[in-house]
């Protein structure tokens, strides 16, 4: 594609925009929740050797992808840290935790206090008592008898009154480590005037570019179920307009400079991923991934039914939204594979949008998909859990390329594809970037390799900021 | 032909015809209903049915001499002596025994909740009258009884193991220590992984109580999880505490009396890897419901008690 043609769909891009604009208000998930960021500068190629800015080390590991704008570069650590560095050289400028105790005041905070001192000590009484059961667990079974089976008795229900109270402080206190999905896996958002938070406690927070706390909230405990696993939180909070819409437990809306609640949505939110946002007519609306539509400034229901996802967000390309109706591994293999479904937008009276099926597609993989498809210029990326890379015709629905993205090793791909600086991006839970070129063909250009890593990169003018376990690193 | 010949010919045919189908027939586990096979596309089970062919293994171990078969230094008096068994093949739970299958049990009349200890923090219980949330039905019920873990068994149609079935599926026929293999690693093993640290510092194989069989690392042979740690499960034997049944070396199937049944397995209460060899027995009184025991159920086998 020559770099005219190029322009001129990006223009295209921008004017679609416009009509069908973005209505989010700062950079976070995914720039603006789409995986696509236009315009920049930032270097296809990056290693320890090759283009390294800066590299800082990180106290704790995160999922949670860079947000980058007003000079900083902010990140999270587990489990409940916001750390924000200057994004010229890396230098930390302000870390904060966000318990719950500290969003608490008045009669809740003294009784999730006391039951949070209860906790601490039932579970160093817990710590004692472990010996004595693991010891008393094979002598009653290697020699049998009524004494020895009561002793033991004895000793686990003590055990299980302490476990109550351990479990009844859980949710005031800082949570264990979780490894997988962890507890600040919801990627940050910042824009000229602060930065929010998300974290699986269920505390949200804003702050000034300074670090200064503004407000902070507890949406209560981490939810019963995750579809597909039981623990953790990873949808990610989303400014839109005047507002923070926060996806925990259920959808909360809040005043994004005073933390107040603007409305709730009754549904629990069981998905890992976010709603999309998009502008209809100039309203802006909510894309949830169970196929209902929402207006954002107050939650009416726009339109319904038009997909169920698990894992990941819609896509929205200018007037169109995409579903990628991924599932479990065991779902995937049952069904042969998965349903891509596309909508074209259009407002209604009133405020309102229609939705008009513009294609099903079959996608037939065989593994799951954890990342989120970007859509960019007439195509959809996505990339199954094994790099299996499809790319679907954003017109037609027809798949017009899929393979194994090569170099890249048998680690999973969580983050989804993204594009950018004209470029297809691939990465996996090893730190490896696939870097292709973009179209009905993606070809392999080449692959970059970092450190273990599962947060999205974030390109932003001329660098590229990558969150590994261990490090934040800009290259340019 | 005189009759005499034909007889002796009707003999001759019917002593081939009984050889060949003795030579050539494979002896198969009779197989649970089709939904509660593994194969049949619910892989997303734990409590459903994995097959494990027969064979003929070394049962137990002992800690008394170096050179002798079946050494480990770790071993118990009541863990040996060992000896050579065979177990006609058989279909066992992937995992251990769900909530949910149990709940199934006891709203069919076939289980009683009253086999069940329901209180407790460690408790995996979910009430009757409780909604059926699928993330606590998948959970492996704990605090049941032999009794009624017995009686789950037979509600599906099958029964619990005996110890060699259940040893044989735990170790399979190379003599390993663990499930997974003759390295003590714990539980939940330690990840060279810089996502999980606080599972790389766990050495001592401590669980805080029952995981589910989805946290539950490092399959058997057979592909069953669970099988080191967790809970203690129930077998049908009779337990022999001054070593195993002298019984044939055929599907033994323990003592014909006792006072306590056999456990096997450890449980989340083990606080070193040497607590969780597959080798390791123990006994309870069949009334008790303590929360470090579940158990898993088998199809086929040999017919035993």
């Amino acid at each position: 594609m020559s770099a005219s043609v190029r322009r001129s769909l990006w223009r295209a891009l921008v004017v679609a925009v416009g009509l069908f604009g973005s209505a989010y208000a700062a950079t976070g998930y995914r720039n603006d929740g789409t995986g696509v960021w236009p315009g920049t500068s930032a270097p296809t190629a990056w290693s320890l050797t090759e283009h390294l800015l800066w590299r800082t080390a990180m106290p704790a590991w995160s999922n949670a992808s860079p947000a980058v704008g007003a000079g900083k570069v902010c990140v999270c650590g587990e489990p409940t840290s916001l750390i924000c560095a200057d994004s010229a050289t890396g230098r930390v400028a302000w870390s904060a935790a966000h318990d719950v105790l500290a969003t608490l005041t008045g009669d809740e905070k003294a009784k999730a206090s006391v039951l949070v001192s209860a906790g601490d000590a039932a579970e160093a009484e817990l710590a004692t008592l472990r010996t004595e059961v693991s010891r008393l667990s094979r002598e009653a079974r290697a020699n049998p008898s009524a004494d020895a089976s009561a002793r033991l008795k004895t000793v686990q229900d003590r055990m299980g009154v302490l476990k109550t109270a351990v479990a009844a402080a859980a949710q005031y206190r800082t949570p264990p480590n979780q490894g997988l999905i962890g507890w600040s896996s919801p990627s940050p958002a910042i824009d000229a005037t602060g930065v929010w938070a998300l974290f699986g406690n269920g505390v949200v927070a804003a702050h000034g570019l300074d670090g200064a706390l503004k407000w902070s909230r507890w949406l209560g405990p981490p939810p019963e179920r995750m579809l597909g696993y039981d623990s953790g939180t990873s949808a990610s909070p989303l400014r839109v307009d005047d507002l923070l819409v926060v996806p925990f437990r259920s959808l909360t809306v809040l005043d994004a400079a005073t933390g107040a609640v603007r409305w709730t949505d009754k549904r629990p939110w069981p998905h890992y991923g976010p709603a999309a946002v998009t502008k209809v007519g100039g309203v802006s609306m909510l894309l949830l991934p169970d196929g209902r539509i929402l207006r954002a400034r107050d939650g009416v229901e726009l339109a319904k039914d038009l997909a169920d996802v698990w894992y990941i967000a819609p896509v929205v390309a200018g007037d169109v939204v995409i579903y990628l109706e991924a599932r479990s591994g065991a779902e995937v293999i049952q069904s042969g594979g998965v349903t891509m479904k596309a909508y074209r937008l259009a407002a209604a009276p009133g405020g309102s949008v229609t939705t008009t099926p513009l294609w099903t597609t079959k996608i037939p993989a065989k593994d799951p998909f954890y990342g989120q498809p970007v859509a960019s210029l007439g195509y959809a990326y996505l990339a199954t859990s094994t790099a299996e890379l499809w790319t679907v015709n954003l017109t037609t629905g027809t798949i017009t390329a899929t393979r194994k993205v090569a170099g890249l090793t048998n680690d999973t791909v969580y983050a989804g594809p993204m594009v950018a600086g004209g470029h297809l991006y691939v990465g996996n839970d090893s730190g490896q970037t696939a870097v292709l070129s973009i179209g009905a063909t993606p070809e392999l250009l080449r692959v970059n390799a970092l450190e273990a890593m599962r947060a999205s990169p974030a390109f932003v003018d001329a660098r590229v900021y990558l969150r590994s376990a261990n490090a934040l690193y800009a290259f340019q | 032909m005189r009759k005499l010949d034909l007889a002796v010919l009707l003999l001759a045919v019917g002593a081939v015809a009984g050889a060949a189908w003795w030579r050539f027939h494979v002896p198969t586990a009779t197989p649970p209903p089709a939904p509660w096979r593994c194969d049949s596309g619910k892989d997303a089970r734990w409590d459903c049915f994995v097959s494990v062919p027969g064979g003929t293994f070394l049962m137990g171990a002992q800690a008394t001499d170096a050179k002798d078969p079946g050494y480990d230094a770790d071993a118990s008096p009541n863990e040996g002596p060992p000896r050579i068994v065979s177990v006609a093949p058989f279909w066992i739970g992937r995992g251990e025994m769900s909530v949910g299958v149990f709940r199934e049990c006891a709203r069919a009349g076939k289980c009683d909740v009253a086999d069940v200890a329901t209180e407790g923090g460690y408790s995996t219980w979910l009430p009757l009258d409780a909604p059926d949330v699928p993330t606590s039905l998948s959970r492996p019920l704990n605090g049941v009884s032999w009794k009624g873990a017995r009686d789950t068994c037979a509600f599906l149609g099958g029964r619990l193991p005996t110890e060699a079935e259940w040893e044989f599926a735990a170790r399979g026929t190379d003599g390993r220590h663990w499930p997974w293999g003759n390295q003590p690693l714990c539980a939940s093993p330690p990840k060279d992984d810089p996502f999980s640290r606080a599972q790389r510092d766990n050495k001592t194989c401590t669980q805080d109580g029952p995981w589910r069989m989805s946290d539950m690392p490092n399959p058997s042979p057979f592909g069953l999880v669970g099988m080191a740690g967790n809970l203690w499960e129930w077998v049908g034997d009779w337990y022999a505490p001054d070593g195993l049944p002298a019984a044939g070396s055929k599907d033994p199937s323990g003592p014909a009396t006792g006072e306590t049944r056999g456990q096997r397995g450890g449980s989340w209460t083990a606080s070193s890897p040497a607590d969780l060899r597959v080798t390791v027995r123990g006994g309870l009184d069949p009334e008790s419901k303590l929360n470090d025991v579940g158990f898993r159920c088998v199809f086929g086998g040999a017919d035993v008690r």
